[in-house]
């Protein structure tokens, strides 16, 4: 193999390392924890924000809330259902309904497949690769457009 | 190809235009909670006066208003002499009008109570526990509790006194029978 | 005479002649009657001049505090300063619609006047399209709907006006983020118009394409700096530490944006291999509808947003309009579509045209998905009566992946050749990139980046830089070796001889920028609330923050309770003041942040709550976001870029010079 063909394979594992090492995930902080659980909970009072974002008292003491239910051991499950009995399914930002299963994640995935099909259809008759110019090519063409009249 | 492509865009541009439409329909600020229905979640809270505790289930079986409130908060200023004409009207009755105040300080709502001449119990909610297990969103929050303890009702913003007393007397209604 | 009577009447005045200019303007299209467009053109300047009248009049009343109109009453106080009285007239809705009118009627005025001097038949239609366009926005202003000129009632005129809504008194930005943004939208119905003429004509070459080319790259840049100065505005006024929510009026902007930019890039491949004319047409008629139906979001009232203006009779009249553009295009789309068919196919899958194709499916998908999260409350609950909330976590979810991967292919685009690449060509051209890219890989490790989401951003990040360097090098070599130039002579040329490839570069930089602020912002803020007494301290992040203690600000219009903050540590040296402001219509209070920006990290802090009795304590909450500015940066290099591209091109005996020139490598 070429230099070149190394030094590519080389890249790619360099970032395949990479990903694969920044892919590893510990068990997480309840701090961490309390912020994953709040990122999916809305902020009743605010426009949409969620209750980890949000200044607002009321997220605070939700947030304070969500703190002592992790301390006390609850899972992020039981501590949601606990909002939603206060709140509905309107409490979460990612409601249940649309779970990973359901129709919203769904039509994204259809949309690109469908339309990378439709694409590749219109892509079928590979042309004559084009090769770019040798230097002996280019060179001479240099030649003769600098000698050409402006 | 051009039919298939015919219906694809008549039909996603009427899904679209319905849904547009019946999106009109909804009110944006109503929201419905998940408490409504359900037994009304039980606390002891310090009372605003004298610091004794009050608790839900002392006023079992009796017809309960919650008012959710908060000294800073401009409309329930507006609800209160509502309020007031309601508690004059039911006091010493099987029903009880109780205030719980949430996100404010006791001398603000100390201050506020005395300013206004509220003579009915408030109680308050510190660390606004009580107020998320209620599911409110902000003062000012009115619950209708049955004598059965379930949560029939819930007014959010402002209420006027003859939503309040059309809740109390269908509660009282449906418990004597 | 009062302003209000000004405004009334040239608006009304403006809809008779904006209705004669439709008649005017479709009659010589159809008859081909130059006295007719002639006539067409002299109302086109005579609507323009009234609606701006009409504007200035409606800015007149507001620093005037005139209260006799139901609109200054309501956004205007005697205790609201000049500036702040000037720039209400786009405060609340009617207002707004007033202003969009003025761009609008500013459009029509441009394609009388410019576009049929050089396109006479298609510009006319265009012309007639965009007459009618503009009769329904002046419908709009002088009905019910949203007449801003309305009165009270004489004997009820209050001495005083309840003022602006406190968020849009806060900060000079509210003073660019709308109009940048409306002329975004409007400019978006000049390519349009001139689409629906092409159809309408049976227009088979692509030359509306070039002469709408400026305006569908200027309304792309003033939506996409707009939508960037509203995620400002976001960030330092209305202080939760962010910048994007995913908000619905928020995704209204962005959808149009979207499918603007997969149409300047297809619309290449129209004007290189002519093909995609169906799919360009499609794009073009998207983004104006969409800019409609992100106005019809904005304010109809159907969905809750910051945005959200009370709802009215608009709504309905928006719906309508939205469908009947979408009709009117779609449906001269599909009367048109064997005429529109291309002759030739797209090359291999690994050619230019061939990747501006996916980039263009991803970009729609992006666009569905989002118009998808935005809808799916409402259609839920009209089908079921059930309540749910989609915000950041799903559209996080579903647009990553989708931004990586168009960044992935805005790195190898530009760098293929048309109809296909050998691989000789993909090793030359990308080993170099490749290499940076493992660099960039190590470099989010090393800083500590966990998840592959934003190590995939730095490595592509990485890698798209790379390839812009590249070809800003080969462009100057290539100079260099043609005409001898010097390295700085060679490297401005490029853009006054080619503006629009590598002014697209320098916009692909800015975009890299923004996209690494977002990817670190979101990975990498650390956050801290504490509740403190006056000399109590917190550190964050390698920063010490000592609260000094409150102070209250009183201002005519408005009070401002700040907490003093003292920042040290990580060299850093700095006071910040947030706070939180009470206006007195208002029970709540406003946050405004206290920012210290940097090149590395911004320091966000936020007064939470504080002791409203006795001043004893606050409750500060402090972020230490990295490299947010460069979002802030980034969003003026696209800018910039953009203007670059628009650099009209220097030719000289094109036809002959292209293909040599494509083969160096300086095309």
């Amino acid at each position: 193999m070429s230099t070149t063909r190394w030094v590519i394979v080389a890249a790619l594992l360099a970032i395949g390392l990479a990903l694969a090492w920044s892919a590893r995930s510990g068990p997480l902080t309840a701090e961490q924890r309390v912020d994953r659980i709040s990122a999916e909970l809305r902020c009743p009072v605010c426009q949409g924000l969620s209750v980890r974002d949000s200044p607002s008292d009321t997220a605070r003491s939700m947030r304070a809330l969500v703190a002592q239910r992790v301390a006390e051991g609850r899972t992020d499950d039981e501590i949601r259902a606990e909002f939603q009995r206060s709140y509905g399914d309107w409490i979460l930002l990612e409601p249940p309904l649309v779970s990973p299963t359901g129709l919203v994640w769904l039509a994204p995935l259809a949309a690109i497949t469908l339309g990378a099909w439709l694409a590749v259809r219109r892509s079928r008759a590979p042309a004559p690769a084009v090769d770019a110019p040798t230097d002996e090519q280019t060179r001479r063409l240099r030649e003769q457009v600098a000698s050409e009249p402006e | 190809m051009r039919r298939i492509a015919r219906y694809v865009a008549v039909a996603l541009i009427v899904g679209l235009a319905l849904t547009l439409t019946l999106a009109f329909r909804r009110d944006p600020h109503d929201i419905r909670t998940g408490t409504v229905g359900k037994p009304a979640p039980a606390f002891a809270l310090p009372s605003l006066t004298d610091g004794s505790t009050i608790s839900l289930d002392q006023y079992k079986g009796k017809v309960v208003v919650l008012n959710f409130w908060a000294s800073w908060c401009i409309p329930c200023k507006e609800e209160n002499p509502a309020l007031t004409d309601v508690w004059e009207r039911y006091r010493g009755t099987d029903v009880v009008l109780l205030g719980i105040v949430f996100q404010d300080s006791v001398e603000a709502a100390r201050d506020y109570t005395a300013r206004l001449g509220n003579t009915w119990p408030s109680v308050i909610d510190a660390d606004g526990r009580v107020a998320l297990s209620y599911g409110v969103f902000g003062p000012p929050e009115t619950y209708f509790v049955g004598t059965d303890g379930i949560i029939a009702g819930r007014h959010i913003g402002p209420i006027d006194e003859p939503t309040l007393i059309t809740g109390i007397e269908t509660l009282r209604q449906s418990a004597t029978r | 005479m009062s302003f209000g009577d000004i405004g009334a009447g040239a608006l009304r005045a403006a809809l008779a002649l904006s209705l004669w200019g439709l008649g005017a303007a479709a009659y010589a299209g159809w008859r081909r009657d130059a006295r007719a467009l002639a006539s067409a053109r002299a109302v086109a300047i005579g609507a323009f001049l009234l609606v701006l009248a009409a504007d200035l009049a409606m800015v007149g009343a507001l620093l005037r505090h005139d209260f006799s109109l139901v609109y200054v009453a309501q956004n205007n106080a005697l205790a609201t300063p000049a500036f702040y009285s000037a720039i209400s007239l786009w405060a609340a809705l009617a207002g707004s619609i007033l202003l969009w009118t003025l761009i609008l009627a500013g459009a029509v005025l441009y394609v009388a006047l410019r576009g049929t001097r050089s396109l006479p038949r298609l510009a006319t239609v265009a012309l007639a399209v965009l007459f009618a366009m503009l009769s329904f926005f002046l419908a709009l202003v002088t009905t019910a709907a949203a007449d801003p000129f309305t009165r009270i009632a004489a004997e009820a005129i209050p001495t005083d006006g309840t003022g602006p809504n406190p968020l849009l008194q806060n900060h000079p930005l509210m003073a660019l983020h709308p109009p940048l943004l409306y002329l975004g939208y409007v400019l978006t119905s000049i390519p349009f118009a001139y689409a629906i003429a092409a159809l309408i004509l049976g227009e088979t070459s692509d030359r509306w394409l070039t002469e709408t080319r400026k305006a569908a790259l200027a309304s792309w840049a003033l939506l996409g700096v707009g939508i960037v100065a509203g995620a400002w505005w976001s960030y330092a006024v209305l202080g939760w530490g962010g910048y994007w929510a995913w908000d619905p009026v928020e995704n209204a902007a962005i959808m149009p944006w979207l499918t603007a930019t997969a149409y300047l890039h297809s619309v290449m491949v129209e004007e290189k291999r002519r093909l995609l004319r169906t799919w360009n047409i499609a794009l073009v008629i998207a983004t104006f509808a969409l800019t409609i139906l992100g106005t019809f979001l904005t304010r109809s009232g159907v969905v809750n947003s910051v945005h959200s203006f009370t709802q009215s009779a608009i709504g309905p009249l928006l719906l309508g309009y939205f469908v009947a553009i979408l009709v009117l295009g779609a449906g001269l789309l599909l009367y048109r579509l064997d005429d529109l068919a291309d002759q030739g196919s797209v090359g291999a899958p690994l050619s230019r045209e061939a990747i501006f194709l996916f980039q263009n499916v991803l970009f729609v998908a992006a666009t569905l998905t989002v118009l998808l999260g935005t809808l799916y409350p409402l259609i839920a609950e009209a089908a079921s009566g059930a309540q749910l909330s989609i915000g950041a976590p799903y559209f996080d979810r579903v647009e990553v992946p989708i931004g990586l991967a168009l960044l992935f292919l805005m790195g190898i685009g530009p760098q293929l050749p048309w109809h296909g690449a050998s691989r000789a060509t993909l090793e030359r051209q990308f080993t170099g990139p490749l290499v940076v890219a493992a660099a960039g890989a190590v470099v989010a490790v090393l800083a500590g980046m966990t998840g592959v989401g934003p190590v995939l951003t730095y490595a592509l990040a990485a890698f798209v830089t790379a390839t812009v360097v590249q070809e800003f090098a080969r462009g100057v070599r290539a100079r260099r070796a043609l005409h001898g130039e010097s390295p700085a002579a060679a490297f401005v040329a490029l853009f006054t001889r080619n503006g629009r490839r590598y002014g697209g570069y320098v916009v692909h930089l800015g975009i890299v920028m923004i996209v690494v602020a977002i990817a670190s912002s979101q990975a990498r803020t650390v956050e801290l609330e504490r509740t403190l007494a006056p000399g109590g301290a917190m550190d964050v992040a390698g920063y010490h923050i000592t609260f000094a203690g409150l102070r209250d600000i009183p201002e005519p219009q408005r009070l401002t309770t700040v907490a003093d903050l003292v920042i040290t540590g990580n060299g850093a040296s700095e006071q910040l003041h947030p706070g939180l402001v009470t206006y007195p219509n208002s029970q709540s209070a406003i946050g405004s942040p206290g920012i210290a920006a940097g090149s590395r990290n911004d320091i966000y802090t936020i007064l939470a709550a504080y002791d409203g009795t006795g001043q004893a304590w606050a409750t500060i909450r402090v972020r230490v976001i990295p490299l947010v500015s460069w979002l802030w940066a980034g969003g003026a290099v696209v800018g910039i870029g953009a203007l670059l591209a628009a650099w009209p091109p220097k030719r000289r005996a094109a036809a002959v010079r292209a293909p040599v020139a494509e083969a160096v490598g300086a095309e």
